[in-house]
């Protein structure tokens, strides 16, 4: 169990490494047209949403840190914004555990939306501005439109397996 | 044993909660750092990015050669439209042609017979983009030319055609180019043919805003937008691109520089900017200057 949590650890690094290597790619056509949804901040949210304890705090932090400082984003806020709606979303994982796909997605994007908004915000308030509102609105947007693709690469890192996790994950299963 | 496994479970939760909040406030205090002493944290931020990229730019490889691929294939679907496009295209620039070299000899003579002495200084070097900034909300490329090669903060970058942006912060052997769509690029232009002084103000869309203009009536669409040097950040007289209007009316500048492919960037070297802030009367009569070479063009 250890081990294979271990994998799937790598396995999200790994990914999100490939994912930040496609997003920096000189002349990558997606971003001439649109802002670039979040697909980490989806996919992290996805993999806590069906395993609550195989992302620890250290590597979701690490990523998001390491993002920050490639992406040219002011260095610090939105880690510290994603790991605190992350550490929310498991607290919040009972509710959801056997909730449909719908249920969760309506969810995650509340969650999308007002740590977005937070962060506009807070750059506001520090005079920093970066982009008008309706650019936060369709980032925003397309970030929760991208969940479910998110959500079956989800399937990659974490596999099929459809137990009841909550047992294990409190220590109540029997 | 159930309340025992709830002990250490909450042991757990407890050290995770702990852990949580020393690297939330851990990035918090970061934060504040990079706001408050903002060009140091950008040096460190250069200095990281200056290790990093050209290390893994080997993994960067594959992703270029597939999106090649892809807009090989999306050209190829397009390849006969262009063709005949290109065939009027040429029709029209054999005209051009024509016309330049006869300016060109016209201009030759005309600068002899004013004895100009062009800027001797004002060359340039080619760089390769390495990266592009992976988020929406700022624009910016890494270059793979930095103080090794002697580029300074400041100086403008073109592809050739037009404005791509200008140095923003340089590592040992990349340097980070500010587009000119990032919402902090403010460019002071001058639109010919009337010479109307502007700002163009970028905003994350493809077509930076044009800003501050004084008289807004005098600008047509399908005006030519030049840097004019105001300011002393960029070189007077480089093309940025031309007037449109979006659907509000808001005037907005089409940029002459192919942002879909920037591969090769030049960067202009500026010496001789000290120069220029002694003599005030220059700038006052930059404009009457520029107007006359424009209106020759």
């Amino acid at each position: 169990m250890t081990s294979n949590f271990w994998f799937q650890r790598f396995f999200y690094f790994i990914f999100s490494l490939l994912l930040v290597v496609w997003l920096i790619v000189p002349q990558n056509p997606l971003k001439q047209t649109i802002p670039t949804p979040d697909f980490l901040f989806c996919l992290t949210l996805a993999i806590i949403f069906r395993r609550p304890n195989v992302l620890p705090i250290v590597l979701i932090g690490l990523v998001f840190l390491s993002t920050d400082i490639l992406f040219n984003r002011p260095i610090g806020l939105w880690t510290a914004i994603v790991l605190v709606t992350t550490e929310f979303a498991r607290t919040q994982f009972w509710r959801y555990n056997d909730a449909n796909f719908i249920t969760t997605w309506l969810f995650v994007s509340l969650l999308i939306v007002i740590s977005t908004f937070t962060h506009m915000i807070v750059l506001n308030i520090f005079l920093i501005s970066q982009a008008e509102f309706w650019h936060y609105l369709i980032w925003a947007m397309l970030t929760i439109l991208i969940y479910p693709i998110m959500f079956c690469i989800s399937f990659l890192i974490v596999g099929f397996d459809r137990k009841n996790y909550y047992g294990k994950f409190v220590g109540t299963s029997e | 044993m159930v309340r025992n496994t709830n002990d250490e479970v909450n042991n757990a939760s407890r050290v995770r909660r702990v852990l949580l909040v020393i690297f939330v406030v851990f990035c918090l205090i970061l934060f504040l750092l990079w706001r408050i002493d903002n060009s140091r944290a950008e040096n460190i931020r250069l200095a990281i990015l200056d290790k990093v990229v050209p290390n893994v730019s080997f993994l960067i490889s594959p992703f270029t050669v597939l999106q090649n691929i892809f807009l090989d294939f999306r050209s190829y679907s397009e390849i006969f439209e262009i063709n005949q496009d290109l065939t009027k295209e040429i029709q029209k620039l054999k005209h051009w042609q024509e016309q330049a070299i006869q300016w060109e000899a016209k201009y030759a003579q005309l600068l002899d017979l004013n004895n100009v002495k062009l800027n001797p200084k004002l060359s340039y070097f080619t760089g390769m983009v390495l990266a592009d900034s992976g988020s929406g909300f700022r624009q910016n490329i890494l270059i793979n030319v930095g103080s090794k090669d002697g580029i300074k903060n400041g100086w403008a970058t073109t592809d050739g055609l037009g404005l791509v942006g200008r140095i923003t912060g340089v590592g040992k052997e990349t340097s980070l180019v500010m587009l000119l769509t990032d919402t902090s690029s403010k460019v002071a232009v001058s639109i010919q043919p009337s010479g109307e002084k502007a700002i163009v103000q970028g905003d994350n869309t493809r077509f930076p805003k044009l800003e501050l203009i004084e008289k807004g009536d005098l600008i047509k669409a399908g005006d030519r937008v030049f840097t004019s040097g105001d300011g002393l950040v960029f070189p007077r007289g480089l093309l940025i691109g031309s007037v449109v209007r979006d659907s509000n009316g808001v005037k907005r500048v089409n940029l002459a520089a192919d942002y879909k492919r920037l591969t090769f960037l030049k960067v202009m070297r500026m010496v001789s900017v000290e120069s220029i802030i002694e003599s005030d009367a220059l700038v006052g009569e930059g404009s009457i200057q520029e107007k006359e070479i424009f209106d020759d063009e």
